[in-house]
């Protein structure tokens, strides 16, 4: 899921993510890029990094040579060279952790992989998380990749968040609503 | 509230009972969060099923209405206070399009634009709910306006007539009387059973206390509701503040009743539209206004109608037959200066049936109602209006038409031949005859009966300064010697040869038994 307070940027992540999908898709370069962007996305949003990709004195060419010094081990393509340079004329490392984001989503939708986020009040039984996984996946007729959360202010029960679909079963939200439906 | 005395046990029971009745199955609803949140509006992020329009829900019972959907967020409006709000919160979807209450139970409230109640007097227990944003009644049930709705002003059940089912927009500058001809109007629906609403939008809290006092002095609430929008509540409560009214009106309208509809006034409801769609970052137009303004009075204005006794009983279940249901909305425009052709006045001005338009020259001459006879128009009220009327009002436009075209001349009225020495007098004394003060609207009867003289020429030989004095006395006679002839007019409004004789008995023997030369 992309994270809310950097939406803003989504706009802008956007052409970039879907060009790099695109031409990653037709060379069949897939997972090389996935991991080629994500690493980028984390070298981003590392805070040193951030400092001097805030900072208006750091010049862009200093940024780009520590993106390709620190990208180099990754066997960095002719391509992925030019995207690199791309991002650089255009000032725009910053909306890296976007463009992997976004570049995540198509292909988790390629790939028929949902990701869910299972929320519940105590730890959940391994074989729960399974047998949960198996009647999700029938239920939106894909793959599922179970991250699990422990909360205990829900009190029992479970929430599963499904992209933007919430499915609130939790004990905390039953009785909230037979307090409302008392009082009302 | 009152409440029972019950003992503890028996609360126990009432409450086991209703968490056993409690339905437990997990929900499922489509979350977004918030990203910013700034005079009124919020951004948010996710929520990618919403609808436009629809409700959505916020933390502690707060709610906005979705309103623009872009490709990676979602615009909306906060209904209400928007201090609690802050950045990261989530908000859900609720899949409803916004209701407020409507029915009985809301006449004689005053209650603001999601339908609480504002007076004091309590919660209210309405039949049920509306969606405040309703597609306006198809072409098929619908049925041409033929009844009249009587205002109780001389003026414009002479000249204007609105008919049940109309739309009329009042139109004029600051303190020409707007308000004053609504307020009239309603007043004089106390018993014809016609159920009215007056919005007041971005108006000030003193005024709209004013109004409720008035109607309350003339026993005119208990068949009306006012919706308020004041001009300190957010622009979003504004905006919708038209529609709520609308929908509890359509309530009536869809049983087979009557119902009047106030709009006080559009130009800050446009105001109103216009900020938050400046604020939804919506491309600006003439004078700044969104693209879309036209459409936001036309589809407001389009729910006034008159339908059909099979529109009534599909929405009755067949529970009302052949009744007609009407809505006839009297919208109000304020002009900068007299001037009609801004933008919001000349839309408005061609969605509606006709204006009535007051002037500040007249108002300050005197002359009240400061109606213009000649720019204010009814476009299908003739067709409504009670023959009585109609008959002896004909007379009335041509004269003051005339006299319009001679009163510069009036200054030498030695000088003129006899005929145009008589339009003038004529003229003047019609001029006198449409004056009527506050509160203190007509029945048919007596309408009828000083048109019946004007029109004839009985006033003529009645001094100017003497035609106020002159028609009060001879409607105090006609209601003390002859009381049944004016229910029976006022009941049918019927014009044959026998009322004329009526009519005109009750003058002669009137204007005989006093002097009035």
């Amino acid at each position: 899921m992309a994270n809310a307070s950097n939406q803003q940027y989504a706009h802008l992540a956007r052409p970039y993510a879907l060009a790099a999908f695109q031409f990653a898709l037709e060379k069949e370069q897939l997972p090389a890029w996935k991991v080629f962007l994500n690493t980028a996305a984390l070298v981003a949003s590392d805070t040193q990094t951030l400092k001097l990709l805030k900072n208006p004195a750091t010049s862009v060419t200093v940024l780009h040579d520590l993106f390709r010094e620190v990208l180099a081990p990754l066997n960095v393509s002719a391509e992925q060279q030019n995207f690199l340079a791309l991002l650089a004329q255009h000032q725009r490392f910053m909306i890296l952790p976007e463009i992997a984001e976004l570049f995540n989503v198509n292909y988790a939708q390629l790939e028929k992989i949902s990701k869910i986020r299972l929320i519940t009040a105590v730890e959940a039984e391994q074989g729960y998380k399974q047998h949960l996984a198996q009647i999700l996946a029938k239920r939106v007729q894909r793959e599922v990749t179970l991250s699990c959360e422990v909360d205990p202010s829900i009190i029992g029960g479970a929430i599963i968040h499904i992209g933007d679909r919430v499915i609130d079963g939790s004990v905390r939200r039953k009785l909230t609503r037979l307090l409302q439906n008392l009082a009302g | 509230m009152q409440v029972k005395q019950l003992s503890p046990t028996e609360i126990s029971d009432l409450i086991k009972q209703r968490i056993a009745h409690f339905d437990l199955k997990p929900e499922v609803r489509t979350e977004g969060t918030i990203v910013s949140v700034k005079d009124g509006i919020v951004r948010l992020y996710g929520l990618q099923d919403v609808m436009q329009g629809e409700m959505i829900e916020f933390d502690k019972n707060t709610y906005g209405l979705a309103l623009n959907l872009e490709r990676d967020s979602v615009g909306a409006v906060i209904l209400g206070d928007a201090l609690h709000l802050s950045e990261g919160e989530t908000a859900k979807c609720t899949g409803r399009i916004l209701e407020v209450p409507v029915g009985e139970a809301m006449l004689g409230r005053v209650v603001d634009a999601l339908g609480n109640p504002i007076d004091d007097k309590g919660p209210i227990k309405a039949e049920s709910s509306s969606p405040i944003e309703k597609v306006a009644p198809g072409v098929v049930f619908r049925q041409p306006v033929s009844q009249p709705l009587q205002t109780g002003l001389k003026a414009i059940d002479a000249m204007v007539p609105v008919g049940r089912g109309q739309r009329e927009l009042i139109i004029g500058d600051r303190q020409t009387g707007k308000t004053a001809i609504a307020i009239d109007a309603i007043i004089n629906q106390r018993d014809t059973g016609v159920k009215c609403i007056y919005v007041a939008i971005g108006q000030k809290a003193s005024s709209i206390a004013s109004v409720v006092r008035k109607l309350e002095e003339h026993d005119a609430l208990k068949h009306t509701i006012i919706v308020v929008a004041t001009a300190s509540d957010p622009a979003a409560m504004q905006y919708i503040a038209p529609y709520a009214g609308c929908a509890m009106g359509e309530y009536f309208r869809d049983k087979g009743e009557d119902a009047l509809i106030i709009y006080d006034d559009l130009t800050k409801h446009a105001w109103a539209y216009r900020q938050i769609s400046l604020l939804l970052r919506r491309p600006p137009g003439r004078e700044a206004y969104p693209g879309d303004i036209f459409y936001l009075h036309s589809r407001l204005l389009e729910r006034a109608a008159r339908v059909n006794p099979e529109y009534v009983s599909r929405h009755t279940n067949g529970k009302v037959k052949d009744k007609t249901g009407s809505l006839t909305a009297l919208p109000v425009i304020e002009t900068q200066a007299g001037d009609v052709s801004a933008f919001v006045s000349t839309n408005v001005i061609s969605i509606t049936d006709g204006q009535i338009f007051l002037e500040t020259d007249l108002f300050n001459s005197g002359i009240r109602p400061a109606i213009n006879a000649g720019l204010s128009v009814s476009r299908v009220g003739g067709a409504a209006q009670t023959k009585i009327i109609k008959k002896y009002a004909g007379g009335v436009r041509l004269a003051l038409a005339q006299y319009r075209e001679l009163a510069a001349f009036s200054q030498f009225v030695s000088d003129l031949d006899e005929t145009t020495r008589k339009q003038l007098e004529r003229g003047q004394r019609i001029t006198e005859v449409m004056k009527q003060k506050q509160y203190t609207p007509l029945s048919v009867a007596e309408e009828a009966i000083i048109l019946f003289a004007a029109d004839q020429g009985y006033l003529d030989n009645v001094p100017l300064n003497r035609i106020a004095a002159f028609e009060q006395d001879l409607l105090s006679y006609m209601h003390t010697s002859h009381s049944e002839f004016a229910d029976r007019i006022g009941k049918t409004g019927e014009l044959n040869d026998d009322v004329l004789k009526t009519l005109k008995t009750i003058i002669d023997t009137f204007k005989s038994n006093q002097s009035w030369d």
